[in-house]
C-alpha cells in the first residue's frame, strides 16, 4: 500500500452499519474485518481477485447486478448487503451449477453404505500405514463391537465396495476383525477417555448389540449408564442367536467387557413386564432406551406345527448357547432361507444329524441369508431345496413321520421387491423327517407397553423414528430389532449409536440434531461403471485361513482363523480410496452444507475425466476440478512457475499442465505443491510416497520447517501417531499465515513431502559405533567417564535440532569443558560464520525495496533452488515485481535455468564479477547456501569466494542459508562463544587432533580422518561414530516462539529426566 | 462516355462471383483496347444482388448494376461503350428501395472508392479531419465535439463515446493505448468487416483522432483472422498512411506520433470483450477480468487505454469534418447518427444497410428489405446477435434506438439484424443463439460456464419432446441469475434470446412441452413426415431419395414411410412434385 496519503478513510456501510475502511480494500477483506462471513472458492488471499467463482456474490446499492465481493473495491459512499434471501437463493445456485459438473464420492460406498457408516477407507489407510491401534479406535468412535462384527457381519461395505467393479471386494471385515482382536487379546485394550459424570442416568433394557452400543456411548459422555438384562448373560442375539463356531462366546464376553468395564452397571434376570417395570425406569432415571430385540419366532401355519419335534429356530440355537441338551434325529428339515435358518441347519449338523435339509420358497437369489454362510453350510453338507414350502406336517409315535411340501414358482414382486412365491398346484410331495426347525422370522415382544399411550400401532408394532430412536414419549428412546424388525448386528449397534446421540440431545435440553451432511455422491450421476476402473491393477483379495471343512461337522470351534499381519497389509493395500482426500476440509462441501445446496438439481452433462496419478507427489482428479483457477494463479503469481494451465473453453474448459501431458510428465512442475494447499475442492490432494494418503481428522501441531534454513511456518498434521499431511501455516481464526512468516504462505517440495520419516520410529536407546543397544544409564557411565579424562571428548550436535535444545547441549558442553561440532557441517570453512549478513538461522529480507530494475541483482548461489526452494520463489517474485535480475551460479537442474537473466557456471567468475559488477549495481544480493556451494564447486572455490566476501563492501549483501533449520544458528553460537570467550573448547567445526590454536587458514583440502574416540552424537540418527544418544521428537521439532497464540501441542521442553540420566554428575 | 467502372470487391460481392466480373471486365476493355480503368472497391450494400458494377460516365451520371455474370457484365459495358440506353434487366434504378431509405455517413465512401488507394480516401476529404484535429484543435476540443456530437459506442453497449474518450485522456500516466475493436463475432453479422474492408482508412484516422485526444502514441486493430481482405487492406492502408506522414512518428509534422499494430485474433467471441481482448493482446488467455478497473485506469501492459469498435470510429472523421452539433441533427434526442445493420435471414433484400436512429423496425425490414421471402409471415426478427433478443411483430413499429429496443428486452446490439418468418420455430432459435454463447463462453464464472450449458441442456430437451413444464421456471431461474451473476457481458446477456422468446412466444415453448408439437414443424423429435395417399402417385421419387430406406411402395402405388427409420431429413418433402408427403405434428 502507498504509504503517504493512502491512509485517508473512507466511509462506507455494510449490512448497515457505517464503516470507515481503508480504500484499497475489497468487499471481502473489510467483511472479513468486521466478522462478517462471505464464503468464497475461487479467492485465496496470496492470489490478485480473480472472480471466478461467484459464490462470494453481495449487492452493492446502484450497481447492475450481483459484485464479487473477492475483486471489488471499496468506494466512498458505497452500500454493501452481504446476505439476503436473493443473495443466499444466487450463492445456493452458484454451488449447484459447481456440483453439477463435480463428480467425486466426498465419502466411499462403503461408509455410506454401513448402517453405522463406519470410516472404512479411514481404518484400511491406517493398517496400510501399519497403525492398528488408530484403526481400532477409529472403528470404536461408531462400532464398538468389532471383534463380533468381524466374525459375524454380512458386510454391505463389501457388497458396495467399488473393487468389485475391478476382481473382488477389499476384505473390510476381516480387516476390522484383524485390528479388533489385535485390541482384544492385547494386555492394554483401548478404553475411550470418558467425559466428566453429567448426573445424568439412563437405564437401557437389554444387553444386545444396541443396548450395549448405546450405553457405550452415552458412558463416554458422562452419563450413568444401568443396563437391564432379561437372561443371565449379556450379548442378546448375539451369544443366543449365533452358534460359537461362528462366533465364540468367549470372545464375545471378552469384547462385551470392553464397554461394561467403562463404569456400565449391568443388571441381569430383570425381564419387563415381568419383574421389571417400565414406570418405575421411567421414574428412577433421566432417559430409558428399549432395546429388548425380537425374540418370537413366527408361527409356519401349517398343520401339525404343534407337535413335539417341531422346533423354533432362535429356541434351538438359544438352548444350545445356553449348554441345554437338545436331543435332534437323524433327519432335521429346516424351513426358511435367513441366517437363523443356516446357523439352525449347521448347528444340527454338528449335533450329529446325518441329513439336514433346508427348504426355502423362493431361490438362492432372494434368500436374505449372508451368501458366504449359505456356501460353508453346502460345503459342511447341509442339503438346500429351493422353491418348496410346507403344507403339513405329520406326526408317527416316535416323533415327525414326514413333512408334505409344495411347489412354488416366482411370480411378481411384492412390497420387498422380491419376487412373490406362488404354489403350484397339485405338485405336493412328503418328504419323511425326524424333526422341524422352523426359522421364517421373528418378531418383538410388545404386549406389556399395550397401556401406554401412542407407543404401538395397531398391530402392535412399536411406533418409533428409525433414525433418532425417539418414541412419542418423551425421554423414551428404542434402537435395534425392536424397531426395525430383524436385522443384522451392525444395524442394532447403529441404532444404538444414534439413539445415544438422541438421548444426549434430550439430556442436554438441546432442540435438534446438527443438520444432515452435505455429501457429493457419483451415484447421483448414473451408475459407475468397470469402464471408469479399467487401469486399476488386478489383486486377488487375501484369503482368510479356516479349519479343515472335515473337522467343522464335529466340532463347535470357530472356523475362521484370522489374518496375518502380512495379509492384513496386502488386503489394506487393496483399497482403492474411493472418498475423497479433501473431505474434511472441502470448501464446496462446506458452503454447500451451509447453502443447503441440492448437488442433483441441474444434472446435465458432466465431466467425468479420469484420475491422473502419473504425479510422484500430487494426485490430480479433474473431475472434481471447479475451475476456479487458483492452482493455475498460485503456480504462476506466487511461484513464478506456471506449469499449470487452462485447455479448451466454455464448459469442456479444464486446468491441465503444459502441453497437457500427464501431471507427472510437465517438465516445469517443481513440485512445491502449493496447488494443493490452495485448491479449495479436492482436486488436487496430497500423495505420500510411502503407505497411504488417508482423509483423517486431524490434529495441528505448528511448526516451522526443520528442512533447511528457511524454515517456514508450517502445520504438522496428526492423526494420532501418524503425521498424515505437512501443510503450510494458516492464521489463527482462518486464512493462510502469510507475511508475518519467513515462506509468506510458500511451502517447497521438502517440506510438504519429504517429512514422512517422522513416522519412522526413534531408536529407543543409546547405541555404541557397532550397533549395540545400551541402557541410558550405561551411556550416562561412558558420558561421565569421558568428561571425568583429560581429552573430554567431543559433542557432535544435529543442526536440525530445535533452538532451545542446542543451547541446552550447548550449555552442557561449556559446563563439562567438552567441545563441541556441529553435525554434518565438519567439512566447511568456519569463517561462512563471520560474514556480517549470518544475521540468524533463517532471516533473509529483501529489504531496501526502492532500486530501481537495473539497480540490483540478485545471485543465487548453491543450489538455492533445490535445497532452499522457498528463498527461489520468494527471489522470483522479486524479480517479477521489482524487475531486479536473477542471476545463477552453479546450478545442476536445467529446469530452473528459464528463470536467470545471466548463469554463471564457474563460481571463479563470481569472484571476478564482485570485482566488476559491484561498481556498476547499486546493490548485489548474494543468496547462497555454502553446503551445497561447497559440495559442488570445492573448497579452494569456497575459499575463495569467502575471501572476497569478506572484502566487499555495502554493496554486496550476503545471505546463508542452510540444509538444516538450526545449522547457521548453530554456528554462530559456536562462532560467538569462541571469538567473544577465546575458549577453544568451542572452537568451531573443531577436527579432533588438529590443533585447537589452528587458524582458519590451516584448513586443508583433504577431509580429516573422522573422529573413532569419545563422539557423542545427538540427534535422530546414529552415523556410528560414536554414542549415539537417540532424541525424541520434540527435542527436534519445536521453534523458538509460539507461532500464532495457538499453544503448539508440543511444548519445547527438554526431558530432564534423559539429561539427569546421561549428564549425572 | 465511360469514365470508370467500379466492381465491388467485399468479401460479400467476391463470394458471389464478382472476382470473375471483375477480370471479365479488364479482359474485355483490354481487348478493345481500351483505357478505362475497373476499380476495386468495398461493399457496395446490396448483398442480395451481389456481384454489383458501377458505371461512371464522364458526364457525371452513373448507373448502378446487380445480379451480374461475366455475361451479364460484358453487356452492361457493351450498352454503356456504344452509348445506349442502360441495360434495365440489371438496372438498380436510384429509387430502388433498398437504397433510398438509408443515409450513409460511416459507409459513405464504402462501394465508392478504391479502399487500396490513399489517394481516393484524400480525394474524399480523407484525413482531413485529422488534420483539423492535430493543427488547429486542442485534445480537449477534440474530445468536447464528440461529446457534442451525443456519439455512443456501436459495439452494441453504447456508452457515449466523447465521455469514455474523457476518462482516458484524464487517466494519469505516460504510456497510453488506443485500440480498435475488430472482433466482430455475432452470427449473422458483417457491418465491420465491410467497413475494414471498403474504408480502411477511416478507421485509421479515427483511431489517430482518437489517439491525439486521449494522448496515446500507440494503437492496436484487433481483428479477427477470419477476416483476410480486410487484414491485407488494413495493412496495405497503415503502410499508406505511415507513406504520407499520417501515421507513426511526428503526424502532420506536430509532435503528435501514433504507431498503429495489427493483431489477428484466433476467433474468439468472448474477445470481443474489452478485458479479455486487452488479456489476448497482451499474449495470454482470452478471458475478461472484472472491472473495475476499466481499461481507462488500467489496460493493455497496465496502461490507461481506450477502446472503441470499428464503427464507432468510422463515424469519427465525419463528426470532426462536419461537426459535433451538425452530427448530432441526425437521430433521435438521445441516439445520434446512424447505425449499420446487417439485415439477413428470410427477407428479399439483404445487405448492409445504415439507417438514421429513430426509423422504425418496420421501415427497415419492409421499405428497406423488401419484407418476407416468398411473402410469407412475418414472425419476429432478431437483433443484437447471440446477447440480443427476438422481437415480434406487434413490436416492428419501435424505434431504432439504444433506449427504445433495450426496452423490449433486445439490444442495440453490433447490427447483426436477422429476419424470420412463420417456418422458423422460436424454441429452435434460442437454443441456436444460446449454444452458440454457450460454445464461446471463456468458462472462467460459474454462471456462464455451467450455467448457460444447463439452460442449453434443458432447450434441447423440450425441442427434444422431452421436456417439462417446470423447465419454463428453471430456465426464467437460471437467466435471472446468469445476468447479474456473470463476469461479463457475454455471460451477462446469454439468456436475452432465451428470456425474449419466452416474453414473446411462450405459447410456443408450451406447446412443444405439453402437445409434443413445433408449430414452425422444424424440431425434429416432434415432426413426422407422412405420405398423403390420394396425392401419391407411385412415382418412387421419394423411396429413392431416403437416404435410410425408410420409405417403401412399389411403382404405381402408394409410399408409406417406417416412422421407426425415418431420420425426418425432410429430401422425401423436398422431393415430391407432388405435394403428396405432409409434415404432421404432436401426438
Amino acid at each position: 500500500m502507498n504509504n503517504s496519503l493512502a491512509t485517508a478513510l473512507i466511509n462506507i456501510q455494510l449490512n448497515g452499519r457505517k464503516l470507515l475502511v481503508t480504500p484499497e480494500a475489497t468487499i471481502l477483506e473489510v467483511a472479513e474485518e468486521h466478522a462478517i462471513d462471505i464464503p468464497t472458492l475461487c479467492h485465496d488471499p496470496r492470489l490478485e481477485a480473480y472472480g471466478s467463482c461467484w459464490v462470494c456474490m453481495v449487492k452493492v446499492e446502484d450497481a447492475r447486478g450481483f459484485m464479487p465481493a473477492c475483486a471489488t473495491k471499496v468506494q466512498p459512499g458505497m452500500r454493501i448487503t452481504t446476505d439476503s434471501a436473493d443473495i443466499r437463493s444466487a450463492r445456493k445456485m452458484a454451488l449447484e451449477l459447481l456440483l453439477s459438473n463435480h463428480y467425486g464420492d466426498c465419502k466411499p460406498p462403503c461408509t455410506l453404505t454401513c448402517p453405522s457408516n463406519i470410516d472404512v477407507q479411514g481404518y484400511i489407510g491406517l493398517i496400510a500405514n501399519k497403525k492398528y491401534r488408530e484403526a481400532l479406535e477409529l472403528i470404536k468412535k461408531d462400532n464398538p463391537l468389532p471383534s463380533v462384527c468381524g466374525r459375524v457381519c454380512p458386510r454391505p461395505c463389501e457388497d458396495a465396495c467399488r473393487r468389485n467393479l475391478v476382481d473382488e471386494a477389499v476384505g473390510i471385515d476381516w480387516l476390522k476383525r484383524y485390528v479388533a482382536d489385535l485390541d482384544l487379546f492385547s494386555d492394554s485394550g483401548f478404553d475411550p477417555v470418558l467425559a466428566l459424570k453429567n448426573g445424568k442416568g439412563v437405564a437401557i433394557v437389554g444387553a444386545g448389540p444396541a443396548g450395549l452400543s448405546a450405553a457405550y456411548y452415552l458412558v463416554q459422555q458422562g452419563v450413568a449408564v444401568t443396563i437391564f438384562e432379561a437372561e443371565q448373560k449379556t450379548g442378546g442375539m448375539l451369544r443366543y442367536g449365533i452358534p460359537d463356531f461362528r462366533l465364540p462366546q468367549a470372545t464375545l464376553d471378552l469384547e462385551i467387557n470392553t464397554i461394561l468395564r467403562l463404569g456400565v452397571e449391568l443388571k441381569s434376570g430383570l425381564r419387563l413386564g415381568d419383574n421389571l417395570e417400565l414406570a418405575d425406569l421411567s421414574r428412577d432415571y433421566h432417559a430409558v432406551l428399549l432395546a429388548m430385540g425380537a425374540w418370537k419366532s413366527r408361527s409356519l401355519r401349517v398343520e401339525g406345527e404343534k407337535l413335539p419335534g417341531v422346533l423354533s429356530g432362535i429356541d434351538f440355537l438359544k438352548e444350545i448357547a445356553e449348554g441345554k441338551e437338545v436331543v435332534l434325529g437323524k433327519r432335521i428339515a429346516v424351513i426358511g432361507g435367513g441366517n437363523t435358518a443356516i446357523d439352525a441347519a449347521r448347528t444340527s449338523l454338528r449335533l450329529g444329524a446325518g441329513e439336514v435339509y433346508l427348504f426355502y420358497r423362493r431361490t438362492r437369489n432372494e434368500m436374505p441369508a449372508a451368501s458366504i454362510e449359505i456356501d460353508e453350510a453346502i460345503d459342511e453338507g447341509v442339503k438346500i431345496f429351493y422353491l418348496v414350502a410346507p403344507v403339513s406336517i405329520q406326526g408317527s409315535d416316535q416323533g415327525l413321520a414326514a413333512i408334505r411340501l409344495i411347489k412354488m414358482e416366482l411370480g411378481e414382486p411384492d412390497s420387498s421387491g422380491r419376487r412373490r412365491p406362488i404354489p403350484v398346484e397339485g405338485s405336493e410331495f412328503d418328504q419323511p423327517i425326524d424333526n422341524v426347525i422352523a426359522a421364517i422370522g421373528q418378531y418383538s415382544e410388545t404386549r406389556y407397553l399395550e397401556n401406554i399411550d401412542g407407543l404401538l400401532d395397531e398391530r402392535g408394532y412399536l411406533v418409533c423414528n428409525e433414525e433418532s430412536g425417539e418414541t412419542a414419549i418423551p425421554g423414551l428412546f428404542a434402537a435395534g430389532d425392536l424397531v426395525t424388525g430383524p436385522d443384522i448386528a451392525i444395524q442394532a449397534i447403529a441404532g444404538g449409536k444414534y439413539a445415544a446421540s438422541s438421548i444426549m440431545v434430550y439430556l442436554e435440553g438441546r432442540n435438534r440434531q446438527p443438520a444432515k451432511e452435505f455429501l457429493s455422491r457419483k451415484d447421483d450421476f448414473g451408475e459407475v461403471t468397470a469402464e471408469e476402473l479399467k487401469d486399476e491393477p488386478r489383486i486377488l483379495r487375501e484369503k482368510m485361513a479356516m479349519i479343515d471343512p472335515e473337522k467343522r461337522q464335529t466340532s463347535f470351534n470357530e472356523l475362521e482363523q484370522g489374518y496375518s499381519r502380512e495379509q492384513a497389509l496386502r488386503e489394506a493395500d487393496r483399497c482403492m480410496e474411493c472418498g475423497c482426500h479433501d473431505v474434511h476440509e472441502c470448501k464446496l462441501k462446506e458452503q454447500a452444507q451451509d447453502y443447503g445446496a441440492i448437488a442433483s438439481r441441474f444434472l446435465g452433462e458432466i465431466q467425468r475425466h479420469p484420475i491422473d496419478e502419473s504425479h510422484p507427489y500430487i494426485i490430480r482428479d479433474p473431475a472434481k476440478c471447479i475451475l476456479c483457477g487458483r492452482c493455475i494463479r498460485i503456480c504462476l503469481e506466487v511461484q513464478g512457475i506456471g506449469a499449470l494451465g487452462y485447455i479448451y473453453r466454455g464448459f469442456k474448459s479444464e486446468v491441465a499442465p503444459s502441453f497437457n501431458v500427464p501431471f507427472g510428465e510437465d517438465e516445469f512442475c517443481i513440485s512445491c505443491g502449493q496447488c494443493i494447499s490452495t485448491c479449495p475442492v479436492g482436486a488436487l490432494t496430497e500423495k505420500y510416497p510411502e503407505g497411504k494418503t488417508v482423509p483423517l481428522e486431524e490434529r495441528v501441531e505448528e511448526d516451522f520447517c526443520t528442512l533447511c534454513s528457511v524454515a517456514c511456518a508450517l502445520e504438522y498434521r496428526y492423526h494420532g501417531t501418524l503425521l498424515t499431511r505437512v501443510k503450510e501455516r494458516s492464521a489463527p481464526g482462518g486464512g493462510l499465515a502469510g507475511g508475518g512468516f519467513t515462506g509468506g504462505g510458500r511451502l517447497c517440495r521438502k517440506g510438504r513431502f519429504e517429512h514422512t520419516f517422522l513416522n519412522e520410529p526413534i531408536a529407543a536407546n543409546p547405541l555404541l559405533p557397532d550397533g549395540r543397544e545400551i541402557s541410558i544409564s550405561e551411556a550416562g557411565e561412558l558420558v561421565k567417564k569421558y568428561i571425568s579424562e583429560t581429552d573430554k571428548g567431543l559433542m557432535r550436535i544435529s543442526p536440525y535440532l530445535s533452538g532451545e535444545t542446542i543451547d541446552l547441549f550447548l550449555e552442557l558442553a561449556e559446563k563439562y569443558g567438552m567441545a563441541v561440532e556441529a553435525a554434518g557441517l565438519q567439512e566447511l570453512d568456519k569463517s561462512w560464520a563471520e560474514l556480517p549478513a549470518t544475521g540468524g538461522n533463517s532471516g533473509y529480507l529483501f529489504e531496501a525495496l526502492d532500486y530501481g530494475p537495473e539497480e540490483r541483482a540478485l545471485i543465487l548461489a548453491g543450489n538455492l533452488e533445490e535445497s532452499n526452494n522457498v528463498a527461489f520463489t520468494e527471489a522470483l517474485s522479486m524479480h517479477k515485481k521489482h524487475g531486479w535480475q536473477l542471476w545463477g551460479v552453479s546450478r545442476r537442474d536445467k529446469l530452473y535455468d528459464r528463470f536467470f537473466s545471466r548463469l554463471i557456471p564457474d563460481p571463479d567468475e563470481l569472484v571476478e564479477m564482485f570485482k566488476s559488477e559491484a561498481g556498476k549495481k547499486r546493490r548485489l544480493d548474494l543468496l547462497i547456501n555454502p553446503e551445497e556451494f561447497v559440495k559442488a564447486s570445492g573448497r579452494s572455490q569456497e575459499k575463495r569466494l569467502l575471501g572476497t566476501l569478506l572484502k566487499t563492501g555495502e554493496q554486496v549483501c550476503t545471505t546463508l542459508f542452510w540444509n538444516s533449520r538450526n545449522a547457521g544458528c548453530l554456528l554462530r553460537s559456536l562462532a560467538v562463544k569462541k571469538f567473544a570467550q577465546g575458549k577453544q573448547d568451542y572452537d568451531l567445526l573443531i577436527a579432533v587432533g588438529a590443533d585447537s590454536d589452528t587458524s582458519r587458514d590451516t584448513f586443508q583440502e583433504t577431509s580429516k580422518e573422522p573422529f573413532k574416540g569419545r563422539v557423542i552424537e545427538l540427534g535422530r540418527k546414529a552415523t556410528g561414530s560414536g554414542l549415539f544418544i537417540p532424541l525424541p521428537l520434540p527435542l527436534w521439532l519445536q521453534g523458538y516462539t509460539e507461532p500464532s497464540g495457538r499453544t503448539p501441542f508440543r511444548t519445547g521442553v527438554v526431558d530432564t529426566g534423559i539429561l539427569a540420566g546421561l549428564f549425572k554428575a | 462516355m465511360v469514365r470508370e467502372v467500379l466492381v465491388g470487391l467485399g468479401s460479400c460481392g467476391i463470394a458471389a462471383g464478382a472476382r470473375v466480373v471483375h477480370d471479365a471486365l479488364i479482359a474485355e476493355i483490354k481487348a478493345k483496347g481500351l483505357k478505362i480503368p475497373v476499380i476495386s472497391t468495398g461493399c457496395i450494400g446490396a448483398c442480395h444482388r451481389e456481384p454489383l458494377m458501377e458505371v461512371r460516365l464522364v458526364n457525371g451520371e452513373h448507373f448502378l448494376y446487380g445480379d451480374l455474370d461475366e455475361q451479364g457484365a460484358k453487356q452492361v459495358l457493351a450498352a454503356h461503350l456504344a452509348g445506349e440506353a442502360p441495360v434495365e434487366e440489371h438496372l438498380i434504378p436510384e429509387d430502388y428501395g433498398y437504397l433510398a431509405h438509408q443515409k450513409k455517413i460511416a459507409l459513405a465512401n464504402c462501394g465508392v472508392i478504391d479502399p487500396e488507394s490513399i489517394d481516393d480516401y484524400l480525394a474524399a476529404e480523407g484525413y482531413s479531419a485529422l488534420r483539423s484535429a492535430v493543427q488547429e484543435m486542442s485534445r480537449q476540443e477534440v474530445v468536447e465535439e464528440i461529446k457534442k456530437s451525443g456519439m455512443r459506442g456501436r459495439g452494441g453497449a453504447g456508452f457515449p463515446t466523447g465521455l469514455k474518450w474523457g476518462f482516458a485522456a484524464a487517466a494519469p500516466g505516460k504510456k497510453k493505448y488506443l485500440v480498435c475493436n475488430a472482433d466482430e463475432g455475432d452470427p449473422g453479422a458483417f457491418m465491420d468487416r465491410s467497413v475494414l474492408e471498403g474504408d480502411p482508412h477511416a478507421v485509421l484516422e479515427g483511431m489517430a483522432i482518437g489517439a491525439y485526444a486521449i494522448g496515446a502514441d500507440e494503437g492496436y486493430i484487433y481483428v479477427r483472422a477470419e477476416y483476410p481482405l480486410a487484414i491485407r487492406r488494413l495493412g496495405i492502408a497503415i503502410s499508406q498512411a505511415e507513406e504520407k506522414g499520417l501515421l507513426g512518428n511526428n503526424i502532420l509534422a506536430s509532435d503528435f506520433s501514433f504507431q498503429v499494430h495489427l493483431k489477428e485474433g484466433a476467433g474468439a467471441f468472448v474477445c470481443g470483450e474489452e478485458t479479455a481482448l486487452m488479456a489476448s493482446v497482451e499474449g495470454k488467455r482470452g478471458m475478461p477480468r472484472i472491472r473495475p478497473p476499466f481499461p481507462a485506469q488500467r489496460g493493455l501492459w497496465d496502461a490507461p487505454t481506450n477502446i472503441n469498435n470499428v464503427e464507432t470510429l468510422a463515424n469519427i472523421p465525419p463528426i470532426i469534418r462536419m461537426g459535433g452539433e451538425q452530427y448530432a441533427q441526425v437521430g433521435t434526442e438521445k441516439s445520434k447518427g446512424t447505425k449499420v445493420f446487417a439485415l439477413a435471414g428470410k427477407i428479399k433484400r439483404g445487405g448492409m444497410v445504415e439507417v438514421p436512429m429513430g426509423v422504425t423496425l418496420r421501415k427497415v425490414i419492409f421499405d428497406i428489405g423488401g419484407g418476407i421471402l416468398a411473402d410469407k409471415k412475418f414472425k419476429a426478427v432478431q437483433l443484437g446477435g447471440p446477447s440480443g433478443g427476438c422481437i415480434p411483430e406487434s413490436l416492428l413499429d419501435v424505434q431504432v434506438d439504444y433506449d427504445s429496443l433495450t426496452a423490449t428486452g433486445a439490444i442495440m446490439g453490433s447490427g447483426g439484424m436477422v429476419v424470420m418468418d412463420e417456418s422458423t420455430c422460436m424454441v429452435d432459435v434460442a437454443a441456436y443463439f444460446l449454444g452458440f454463447t454457450q460454445n464461446e463462453s471463456c468458462g472462467k464464472c460459474t454462471f456462464c460456464r455451467v450455467g448457460t450449458r444447463r439452460m442449453l441442456e434443458i432447450l434441447e430437451r423440450i425441442t427434444g419432446g422431452l421436456g417439462e413444464m417446470a423447465d419454463l421456471e428453471r430456465l426464467e431461474e437460471l437467466s435471472a441469475k446468469i445476468k447479474v451473476s456473470s463476469l461479463c457481458a457475454l455471460g451477462q446477456t446469454a439468456p436475452n434470446p432465451v428470456l425474449t422468446t419466452l416474453k414473446y412466444f411462450r405459447s410456443e415453448y408450451e406447446e412443444h412441452i405439453k402437445n409434443k408439437r413445433c408449430p414452425a414443424l422444424q424440431c425434429k423429435a416432434l415432426i413426422k413426415y407422412q405420405v398423403v395417399a390420394d396425392k401419391c402417385t407411385g412415382c418412387t421419387l421419394c423411396a429413392r431419395v431416403c437416404p435410410v430406406k425408410a420409405i417403401e411402395g412399389e411403382r404405381k402405388e402408394i409410399h408409406t414411410i417406417d416412422q421407426e427409420l425415418c431420420v425426418q431429413c425432410g429430401l422425401c418433402f423436398e422431393a415430391c412434385r407432388f405435394q403428396a408427403i405432409e409434415i404432421t405434428t404432436g401426438e
